[in-house]
């Protein structure tokens, strides 16, 4: 009995031990910890060099993936549970996201995020207020289009592979759907102009002038309605490919050259085109299209409860508007920024290989010039994913005509938000 | 002579069993409905070890040699170690807690004959009817209410109240615990936990080593729950791992075969070794249901 | 000595104390909490506020509402009219003397069960997948097609194919079950019919099938409250999106979605308790259905 008291309390000892030292060495050492959650990857960069700068911040970065991203912050943000002091929002939630009262107003001091604003695109100033006008984000990813091309395919059926002629050849969509058909037919049905519909969707997209609802009203913006007699039209006379986004034809397409043209953003060029076709640099160009464009973008958020707002803010600021590590990103990331400034100094030097020496960042310095800033709602993403599905279905046969599409959609919607005023 | 007849004879039956052709057309039929069965796990262990370049251009039949390089790409943002730690924590513990408890109860309502016994006892096979998704919101709110969102013990604690096993127990109960033994361990002088604790419950193993094979599956499969309860990657168990390589990885089939056929390997080596258990576990259940 | 036991028999109270402490805390009290929900309007971040009936008068004209349980009920009855059907021979089958490797194929027919329902779904859907899918490259490989189908646009295909995955898992439970019911039936009645000239097929009708009803019964109904609530295989299977057409959009998996990532607690509640009263009715039906056959078979 005697021994297994003794036993006991040496085994209490120990265990205390250890605890008392496990406290003591954390309270040692007494670092600030910035709690940031990231749907991308590309988090880990920025957060590297941030820490160099700070090295008295210890960052906390979880990353998620995109598909739950979302709806673990909204729970989060909900229970104000674990909370992270700053979040990474993709643009198709962000109008949902923002309009959540848990974001720090970022348009009041000590922030004045106005000053930060005014270096930047505008459609990018536009994206980062909520409907009262107030700052509630900052983006740091500057996300104008073009048409990435293949150069052996435009020189085999253009007989160019030079930007501004290829940009000739596809300055509208007539043009690109007559090009389509005949690269199909030269080609016995190996090579199309567009890999899927959605490319239609997203240059378009831009040029809408009115958000999916107004006044608690849907409302079908004329641009997406004809998108879809674009996308029909495309489908019919077979210069689409229909590869699922993202898909694993999708991708192998680029590698294969199967497909002439892929509009995308900036970004498309390291995580789309680099990733999945690497064996075919030197090999791409990129040529304006028939719009101004942009797809896809990434705001920096802040939780208004956090404890830690000083390092959560100079993290954001770090990331938007710090020129050394600006332009380090942007050089060895082949990452364009948010901030115009710096985008138009580096226009001259930045060269890609990839897509055979030509200067991308003043190409999409152009472009970004040009993006117009299609308004948004906090129902854009549920509304987007309803339209694509009945377009999907009118485009491959299942709803017979464009008016049973259209009719469709509004019950769907009608039947998940009652809120908004649907005419039948 | 008629030694040797019987002997023929026998032979000819043996023979006509044999060639029996309805025979053979029942065992080709089994044969397949078991080809049919294992086919699928056997492409998710073989295209696990494929780039995903071989499995979009062709079916494959043989093993490749990219196994490797998909484990060393899924480790990067899934830890499907840490996966399996976590769902042994959350069912072990469900368990532990369906079966004393469960037990508990059973044995209340077996051997005291309090006020209020049956009605309570049918209260209990009622909420057997009711389906675990009707509180679903409700539940988000409560564990949230007890700041136990994001923690295991939000998947854990609700199995002490498991309806199934207190049936199932007091079946048990009732049909293999006299009330001598008891009695006599009351003689004894032993307090009423003593004796459940130290003499019934043992006495029970039987019957809570079948209910806990079948708790312990339902709740090592069960996914809505921790789906709404938790949000943290490194509390995810299993079933959610798998789910999430299809948000990391949707591109790279290579990798979403290897971790689906990682989630249930162990499955089938455990089901190897014990499925005569498992399988006569299943048989008392419904037995008894 | 009287007041002695009664003082004992309140001891029951002490055990059956911790199981409804933690039933009314995480069993009741949810339920109840959804029901109060059902009748407000919440979106997680504001307080709720009462609407009245309007979620449940939204419920009744809520066509995808009714459009999921149509998709529950026919991936429910498509799989498991084959699932009770195929076990019964399969059980039959393996109770036969002359069937060789009887444990192996019990195991192997019992095993998909025991695998998590959300790998097998990822599972079928890698298959399954249009341009890289085994599936479609195997039919290529045959030269039986030569592009490859795109089955996940297929609702019909869809919806079976969540069907199929359920009575794969399934029917080898099922199996099991009625090998236990058939060890109770004695082997001697059988084998007395069979002597007296009557035909396997024969024994099966007339014997056997009548004396496992309780059996088939009990799994019917059983079975009503699982498939009522299938969720995990669609979900998986289609990546939580339910799609083509929303085909394999169960109830479930609309609560889900209405409450988790629409936010519209309320609303959701509203859903589950609409989804509890058709299982009742459905519970109720097959109970009086019971009933009324041994009635009539006892008339």
């Amino acid at each position: 009995m005697t021994k297994k008291y003794a036993l006991f309390s040496f085994l209490t000892l120990l265990t205390l031990m250890v605890i008392l030292a496990g406290c003591s060495s954390s309270s040692a050492e007494e670092k600030k910890q910035l709690r940031i959650w990231t749907f991308t990857d590309e988090a880990n960069y920025a957060v590297e060099k941030f820490q160099e700068r700070h090295p008295e911040i210890d960052v906390d970065l979880l990353f998620i993936t995109n598909d739950n991203y979302v709806q673990k912050l909204i729970s989060v943000l909900q229970v104000e549970k674990n909370v992270p002091d700053v979040f990474f929002v993709e643009r198709s939630y962000w109008p949902q996201i923002r309009q959540i009262p848990r974001l720090e107003n970022l348009s009041q001091a000590p922030y004045n995020a106005g000053e930060i604003l005014e270096q930047q695109y505008p459609y990018i100033q536009e994206e980062e207020k909520d409907e009262d006008g107030v700052v509630r984000g900052l983006g740091y990813q500057g996300t104008p289009g073009g048409f990435f091309y293949r150069r052996d395919l435009t020189q085999e059926y253009l007989g160019t592979d030079d930007p501004e002629e290829v940009a000739q050849h596809i300055s509208s969509w007539d043009k690109i759907m007559d090009i389509g058909e005949r690269v199909l037919e030269e080609s016995d049905g190996q090579v199309h102009a567009l890999s899927n519909w959605n490319d239609i969707g997203t240059v378009e997209g831009s040029s809408i002038d009115e958000p999916w609802v107004v006044d608690e009203k849907l409302v079908i913006d004329p641009v997406r309605e004809n998108v879809v007699d674009l996308a029909k039209e495309a489908r019919e006379r077979r210069v689409i490919a229909d590869y699922d986004s993202w898909g694993p034809a999708w991708t192998a397409s680029m590698q294969q050259g199967t497909v002439m043209f892929y509009p995308q953003p900036t970004w498309g060029l390291p995580h789309i085109f680099e990733s999945n076709a690497p064996d075919t640099s030197g090999e791409w160009g990129l040529a304006h299209g028939p719009k101004a464009f942009s797809g896809g973008g990434t705001f920096l958020a802040m939780y208004n409860g956090s404890e830690n707002k000083d390092i959560a803010w100079e993290f954001m600021k770090f990331y938007t508007t710090d020129r050394d590590f600006l332009k380090d990103l942007a050089e060895s990331e082949q990452y364009f920024l948010s901030n115009q400034e710096i985008n138009i100094e580096l226009a001259d030097e930045l060269t890609s290989d990839f897509l055979g020496g030509q200067k991308y960042f003043e190409f999409f310095n152009e472009a970004g010039e040009e993006v117009p800033s299609a308004p948004q709602t906090p129902y854009d993403n549920d509304i987007n994913s309803i339209w694509d599905e009945k377009v999907n279905d009118y485009l491959n046969g299942r709803l017979q005509t464009k008016e049973d599409m259209i009719q469709a959609f509004k019950t769907e919607v009608g039947n998940y938000f009652p809120e908004i005023e649907v005419d039948e | 002579m008629s030694q040797v007849k019987t002997e023929t004879i026998q032979q000819e039956k043996k023979i006509a069993k044999k060639v029996k052709p309805s025979h053979i057309i029942i065992h080709i039929l089994l044969i397949l409905l078991a080809l049919i069965c294992i086919v699928p796990f056997y492409i998710m262990i073989v295209y696990g070890t494929h780039t995903n370049a071989d499995i979009a251009s062709k079916f494959i039949i043989l093993p490749g040699q990219a196994l490797a390089d998909n484990y060393q790409y899924m480790t990067e943002n899934i830890n499907i170690w840490r996966g399996f730690l976590n769902s042994f924590i959350i069912a072990g513990c469900s368990t532990a807690l369906t079966l004393y408890f469960g037990a508990l109860n059973a044995y209340g309502f077996a051997k005291y004959k309090f006020r209020g016994n049956k009605v309570l006892f049918w209260f209990v096979l009622a909420t057997m009817m009711v389906p675990q998704q009707l509180g679903l919101v409700g539940t988000f709110r409560i564990m949230y209410m007890l700041n136990l969102l994001d923690t295991h013990l939000a998947l854990i604690l609700p199995a002490a109240a498991n309806a199934f096993a207190v049936f199932f127990v007091k079946q048990f109960i009732d049909g293999t615990i006299p009330n001598e033994v008891i009695e006599s361990a009351r003689v004894d002088g032993a307090g009423e936990f003593k004796t459940f604790n130290r003499i019934i419950l043992p006495m029970l193993a039987p019957a809570l080593a079948a209910l806990g094979i079948f708790a312990f599956i339902g709740s090592w499969n069960n996914f809505i729950g921790p789906l709404v309860l938790l949000f943290s990657n490194e509390k995810y168990p299993l079933p959610l791992l798998v789910q999430l390589l299809q948000g990391y990885y949707g591109t790279n089939y290579g990798v979403q075969y290897l971790g689906v056929a990682l989630s249930v390997l162990p499955i089938i080596i455990v089901f190897a070794i014990f499925s005569k258990r498992i399988i006569g576990s299943v048989a008392i259940g419904a037995v008894k249901g | 000595m009287f007041s002695k036991t009664l003082q004992k028999d309140n001891y029951g109270y002490l055990f059956i104390a911790p199981f409804f402490i933690i039933f009314l805390v995480f069993g009741l009290y949810p339920i109840l909490y959804s029901f109060y929900l059902s009748f407000t309007d919440w979106d997680g971040f504001t307080t709720p506020a009462s609407v009245g009936l309007e979620n449940y008068l939204r419920l009744f004209g809520d066509f995808f509402f009714w459009k999921t349980l149509f998709n529950t009920l026919a991936i429910w009855i498509v799989s498991v009219i084959p699932q009770l059907t195929v076990s019964l021979v399969l059980a039959v089958v393996l109770h036969e003397k002359f069937v060789k490797g009887k444990s192996i194929f019990r195991a192997v027919f019992f095993f998909p069960n025991i695998v998590t329902a959300a790998s097998l779904g990822l599972l079928v859907a890698l298959i399954f997948s249009w341009q890289a899918g085994s599936f479609n490259q195997f039919l290529m490989g045959l030269g039986i097609i030569n592009d490859p189908v795109h089955w996940t646009d297929k609702p019909y295909f869809m919806r079976g194919l969540v069907s199929s995955i359920l009575f794969w898992q399934y029917f080898g439970y099922s199996m099991i079950i009625y090998i236990a019911g058939l060890q109770g039936i004695s082997r001697d009645l059988l084998e007395a019919a069979e002597i007296d000239g009557a035909s396997k097929v024969r024994v099966f009708f007339s014997i056997t099938l009548p004396l496992l009803k309780p059996i088939i019964l009990f799994q019917v109904v059983t079975s009503i409250i699982g498939g009522m609530q299938i969720f995990d295989q669609p979900y998986t299977l289609t990546n939580g999106s339910g799609q083509p057409d929303n085909a394999t959009l169960t109830s479930v998996m609309y609560l889900y979605d209405t409450a988790f990532t629409r936010y519209q607690y309320g609303y959701g509640s509203a859903i589950a308790f609409g989804l509890f009263i058709v299982i009742v009715i459905f519970s109720i039906l097959s109970f009086t259905m019971m009933n009324m056959r041994t009635k009539n078979e006892q008339n």
